[in-house]
């Protein structure tokens, strides 16, 4: 289960509104690399893992996801209070406006809504550990895109902490995958699925 | 407070001991990290609920700034009330104890394991 603590992990306190880049930013909320597919995909893939320390990782690197999911939240709700409907149009998010007025919703910078099709559940250790150390550099891109359309210095600050934790999150998921082949049996020559083929 | 020290309080240590949490996850083993881990842990929850009227005493004043600038040979002070108040986690070892030998945070069984663990086997 979990415990919610009434902070975020990283502060957020936007000056200026620009509803233009809240809707770039909005991708790493419910898009393709955002942080809702990278908690899922890891909370997902925790019970078919053969060793503690990749349950251990995967729950914890997971929770940091949910933390970060809160944290871009609060930058495109910052970004985007207090606007009137015509301040939006003039941003060209009118059609964003009016489905969702000025709530945070959960879709990609080009309006798909998420779907669990922008994560993978394999089942197999080493295939899933490869898609996320992937994830993890999809979303440090998706990042440093985010950073080259941004000229805030407020927003600038909490793209370059997510960033940043991304390529953690990457060496965490490279030594998962080291501990996990280094534990294969030593009979399988071709890393055959270790979670399935017993 | 200064805006410094409520950075330090609120978001740096608190962030340390979570990144050290990552790490121990794949180096288990590691009994500088755990130790290090400890001292934040003791430290970090008292600066973070001090606002609060919970009792948070002794263990925070020596180790705040002590833990991020050198690591000694103490026996690191661990409450496991004030790690339950920091992220709702177990404390690994008993108060007055000295930091135990392994990260036990990975080790088996974990809620969703059943007898797909090793249960009657
Ligand atoms: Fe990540």
């Amino acid at each position: 289960m979990w415990i919610y603590k009434k902070q975020l992990q990283f502060p957020v306190n936007i000056r200026e509104t620009n509803p233009r880049l809240a809707k770039a930013i909005i991708s790493q909320f419910g898009g393709p690399d955002g942080e809702l597919a990278a908690s899922m995909r890891y909370l997902a893939q925790r019970y078919h893992m053969p060793h503690p320390e990749a349950k251990a990782m995967l729950t914890d690197i997971g929770t940091e996801e949910l933390a970060h999911l809160e944290i871009v939240g609060s930058v495109v709700r910052q970004l985007t209070c207090r606007l009137t409907a015509d301040q939006m149009k003039a941003a060209g998010m009118d059609d964003y406006f009016v489905d969702h007025t000025t709530g945070v919703y959960l879709q990609s910078a080009a309006g798909h809504p998420f779907t669990s099709a922008y994560l993978q559940v394999k089942g197999d250790p080493i295939t899933d550990l490869h898609e996320n150390m992937a994830a993890e550099q999809k979303a440090r891109a998706t990042y440093e895109n985010i950073l080259r359309l941004s000229d805030s210095p407020d927003v600038n600050e909490v793209m370059k902490f997510l960033r940043a934790r991304e390529i953690v999150h990457y060496q965490r998921f490279g030594e998962l995958l080291r501990i996990v082949q280094d534990r294969l049996d030593s009979k399988n020559f071709y890393a055959f699925n270790p979670a399935f083929d017993q | 407070m200064a805006g410094n020290q409520h950075m330090l309080r609120d978001y740096s240590l608190p962030f340390a001991a979570w990144e050290l949490r990552l790490y121990l996850n794949s180096h288990p083993n590691d009994r500088c990290a755990l130790r290090l881990y400890h001292q934040l842990l003791a430290s970090a929850p008292c600066a973070t609920y001090a606002h609060t009227d919970l009792n948070c005493s002794s263990c925070c004043d020596q180790h705040v700034f002590g833990a991020l600038s050198h690591m000694d040979d103490a026996a690191c002070p661990c409450s496991s009330n004030l790690s339950d108040l920091m992220n709702g986690w177990d404390c690994a070892c008993d108060q007055g104890d000295c930091c135990p030998l392994r990260w036990d945070w990975v080790e088996d069984p974990w809620p969703w394991d059943g007898c797909c663990g090793s249960c009657g086997n």
